[in-house]
């Protein structure tokens, strides 16, 4: 299966199941839109959430950046009975879900495109990417988009690298 | 006495969320929550409750493998599977033993999801 096959189709359907995961977890209407890059893309943040779908030919390394003070402000309109870094522990985990759900759909895309029923996705993981820990995808591996609630100001970044498995 | 409930999802914030449905709309009490498939069996054991909720993409030991033990240690155990997972696995979970299957994301400020998300527990229930 040819690499940009993949990423066209995840690319086509990646706003409509970001959007599907987000409408379980926050009540806010997010609108996304694609982020176009050229030479390398860089995931650099100390909070990046990352989670990986593979099937038997292709690896899909998925990550959600949401700066702090979004899910600061996330934290306190959702949870305001909470501790803020309770509140921040609990927006991590729901960007998790969020992040868990699209990984989900895209196993499973891959799993009908490449009719192999075995395909994988790890357990989501938070990890510091910040400095000389950050992550760079190849703009021609890589899908990429942008969300933001503007009247909660909010905004997070999504970026998907595929790579055929040889 | 109130039916009781374990909650297993690696994400704290569904755990959240489904500790205060089960709890607050239908009158459950949650026993425990657990992070991963071993905390799941785990908790089985300590608390015997009359229904487990179970992940499947969770760390240390997936949903599938706790529902495995779960099933051979207690085969009268009433699991929902409650995961975004799609395709052959949730077939697999039910062959093993799960009582039925719920796909997220959860969509608790929906009549029609709430409406569906208690019928399908009240039917486990039921079973015997």
């Amino acid at each position: 299966m040819k690499e940009s096959v993949v990423r066209d189709l995840i690319g086509n359907n990646l706003v409509r199941l970001i959007t599907g995961g987000l409408q379980g977890v926050y009540p806010d209407p997010f609108a996304g839109r694609s982020a176009k890059t050229q030479g390398l893309y860089t995931v650099q943040s100390p909070v990046v959430i990352s989670q990986l779908a593979m099937s038997p030919a292709s690896q899909v390394l998925s990550f959600l950046v949401m700066e702090t003070d979004s899910m600061v402000r996330l934290g306190k309109r959702m949870l305001p009975d909470r501790p803020r870094e309770e509140a921040l522990k609990l927006v991590i985990s729901a960007n998790a879900e969020i992040l868990n759900f699209v990984s989900s759909r895209l196993a499973w895309l891959l799993s009908k495109l490449e009719n192999a029923p075995n395909t994988e996705i790890s357990p989501p993981k938070v990890g510091n990417f910040s400095g000389t820990q950050a992550f760079r995808i190849r703009a021609e591996e890589g899908v990429f988009f942008e969300f933001a609630c503007i009247p909660q100001n909010l905004a997070f970044k999504f970026a998907t690298c595929i790579q055929s498995i040889a | 006495m109130d039916k009781t409930v374990v909650i297993v999802d690696d994400s704290k914030f569904q755990t959240m969320q489904l500790g205060r449905f089960f709890a607050d709309v239908m009158g459950f009490k949650v026993a425990a929550t657990g992070e991963n498939g071993e905390e799941a069996v785990e908790m089985y054991r300590a608390h015997k409750p009359d229904l487990i909720t179970m992940d499947l993409t969770m760390p240390k030991l997936d949903g599938r493998g706790a529902l495995s033990l779960i099933m051979k240690e207690f085969p009268d155990a009433r699991v929902l599977v409650i995961s975004a997972v799609k395709g052959p696995l949730l077939l697999e979970c039910l062959a093993i033993g799960a009582k039925s299957y719920v796909e997220k994301p959860l969509r608790f400020d929906k009549d029609d999801f709430v409406r569906d998300f208690k019928a399908t527990v009240a039917e486990i229930l039921q079973s015997p």
